[in-house]
């Protein structure tokens, strides 16, 4: 059963901003084929008096106090910009 | 072709708190560009967000005061997308399972009371700032804002004017300030709304495909967006297109909206829990006490003042609006023992001050403990209606107690009967033209006589008094 075509695989890539060659498509189909047929086997088992599972960690409640811990580390962040003006991080333009 | 108007309103209100919502950042507005962030609010690998606990109660309080049911179980996701004004490429954000779902909030239209639903309320975070580059090429981005905690406010589609939506509006901002969980300064963006909007036929059942516009800051922006949309989108159906589903901005300068370049319809956010912060469990321990917190909220108080100190519901209604404004009006009641006569000044006199300086008036040398006493000196007839707005403009800009105000300027009423007596007699020996109109019959004479008295009096003379001894001195010419 193909689940994923060519056409879905532009778009996933779009997505995830992941460029893909033309010719890579048909490829990357397939595989990703493969996988939807294997976690298609789930579709196969009763769970029918599993509980809903909303999230995968079985801890809790984990917070943290309202404090201000953090200094300002302005100069140091900035260092991980590849592009940097006035103390601001640069990008190309995207405010219209 | 007539239609109804059916509006839903997706408010996002920053919550005050000390720290961001999931690292130790300063919460705070504006700044130095990027100097209240780190690794985690900068979405670097590697790091692990916890959630403020601040955040949790403020949400649960603004639900709880909004009526709605607070979730055991919930949990947070993310929403993925690619905009460099939120580095980690999707923000934290409550989708499936919300911490408040299906309240409500009463609204005041013109006499009527609506009920508008409040289909959730969730916690999520706010991203960075972008503006333009000085140099014309490229964004520049400002990330003191991203992890700063949110609330957005999610209505059912019960609202069917725009001047409804603003009043819900500004009754979710009271509240909200009341509940103390956010400051609301629209200016400053910290609450915003997304205006929902549609057209039905009117008899139809049939929804009609609506327009979202997005990050509206202030009532009057709420307002004129749907009233237009609601114009445009009339002229569509009148002339037999049809109306996309879209995502518009509002241009408050133009008076316009215009379809955003990236369509909705292409945006698939793919959210899926967010596997670094565990789920939130609250109990009725927790709720409880956090229900316990909550203020008496703008209707009740209104409710209160119409009870209790027999003023109007229009005045109840204006200064309920404003927490610190009530506030005052409840310490100058007791001060001055007038609850009426401080209303009308509140009316008059403060919110003419509130409308020309700004609410900043409330804040500073003004409180409910002065302007009591201001009033009390009033009501007692200890100084005169021009004198207490003139202390009151001194206290505004002074800060001193009224009493020194009152002594410093002399402008407590003149009452030694002596003199006012002989200030009355002067006046009407130097004015014999006046006295003799008065003698043949012109009543209007004595209406003469009382003001050049109290000029003579530089306004200080106690108008009942003057009356009673003019006339007495007037007799004894007929
Ligand atoms: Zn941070």
């Amino acid at each position: 059963m193909t689940v994923v075509d060519v056409k879905t695989v532009r778009k996933i890539a779009d997505m995830a901003a992941v460029f893909i060659e033309e010719k890579d498509l048909e490829a990357y189909a397939a595989q990703l084929n493969t996988i939807m047929e294997h976690m298609g086997k789930i579709m196969d088992l009763d769970t029918g008096d599993q509980e809903p599972m909303e999230h995968i960690l079985p801890v809790k409640n984990v917070f943290r106090d309202d404090e201000v811990t953090n200094k300002n580390i302005k100069d140091e962040l900035l260092k991980n910009a590849s592009v940097k003006e006035d103390g601001y991080f640069k990008v190309p333009t995207v405010v219209e | 072709m007539n239609y109804d108007i059916v509006i839903g309103l997706e408010i996002h209100s920053e919550l005050k708190t000390s720290s961001k919502i999931f690292c130790g950042c300063k919460n705070e507005f504006g700044g130095e560009p990027n100097t209240r962030c780190c690794p985690v609010c900068l979405g670097m690998p590697g790091t692990l967000p916890a959630l403020n606990k601040r955040v949790l109660e403020y949400a649960i309080k603004a639900g709880l005061a909004m009526n709605c049911r607070i979730a055991g179980f919930s949990k947070f996701d993310r929403k993925n997308y690619f905009y460099p004004d939120m580095p980690k490429a999707y923000q934290v954000t409550q989708h499936s399972l919300p911490i408040c779902y299906d309240g409500y909030v009463d609204i005041d239209v013109g006499y009527e009371t609506k009920r508008i639903g409040i289909e959730r309320i969730h916690i999520e975070e706010d991203a960075g700032k972008l503006i333009h580059s000085s140099t014309g090429q490229g964004s520049l981005i400002d990330y003191n804002r991203s992890g700063v905690p949110l609330i957005e406010i999610v209505t059912k589609p019960d609202l069917n004017s725009p001047e409804e939506a603003k009043i819900l509006l500004e009754t979710i901002k009271t509240i909200l300030e009341y509940t103390e969980v956010s400051d609301c300064k629209m200016q400053e963006g910290s609450l915003r709304a997304d205006v929902n909007l549609s057209l039905r036929p009117i008899g139809s059942n049939t929804p009609g495909v609506r327009t979202e516009m997005k990050n509206l800051n202030s009532f009057r922006a709420v307002q004129r967006a749907a009233q237009a949309e609601a114009e445009r989108q009339a002229r569509v159906l009148d002339s037999g297109q049809k109306v996309y589903k879209e995502t518009r901005r509002w241009d408050d300068h133009k008076g316009e909206s215009l379809p955003m370049r990236d369509k909705e319809e292409v945006m698939d956010y793919r959210c899926f829990p967010e596997p670094d912060l565990p789920p939130v469990y609250v109990d009725e321990d927790f709720i409880n006490e956090i229900q316990a917190s909550i203020p008496e909220l703008p209707g009740m108080r209104r409710e209160r003042y119409i009870n209790q100190y027999g003023i109007p519901k229009y005045d109840a209604g204006l200064i309920t609006q404003n927490k610190v404004l009530a506030d005052i009006f409840e310490k100058a009641s007791e001060v001055c023992g007038n609850p009426k006569l401080v209303s009308n000044w509140i009316m008059t006199e403060i919110m003419k001050r509130m409308n020309e300086e700004g609410e900043g008036i409330l804040h500073s040398y003004l409180n409910g403990d002065n302007f009591g006493q201001i009033l009390l000196f009033l009501d007692k007839g200890d100084i005169t209606h021009a004198a207490a707005i003139q202390v009151i403009d001194v206290l505004l800009e002074t800060g001193e107690e009224p009493i020194v105000i009152v002594e410093r300027l002399n402008l407590r009423v003149q009452r030694d009967e002596s003199l006012v007596a002989n200030t009355i007699k002067q006046v009407v020996n130097s004015n014999p033209q006046a006295l003799d109109d008065y003698i043949s019959g012109k009543k209007k004479a004595f209406g003469f006589f009382m003001g050049k008295i109290m000029a003579e009096l530089k306004g200080r003379g106690d108008p009942s008094q003057v009356k009673e001894i003019l006339t007495k001195e007037l007799q004894r010419y007929l």
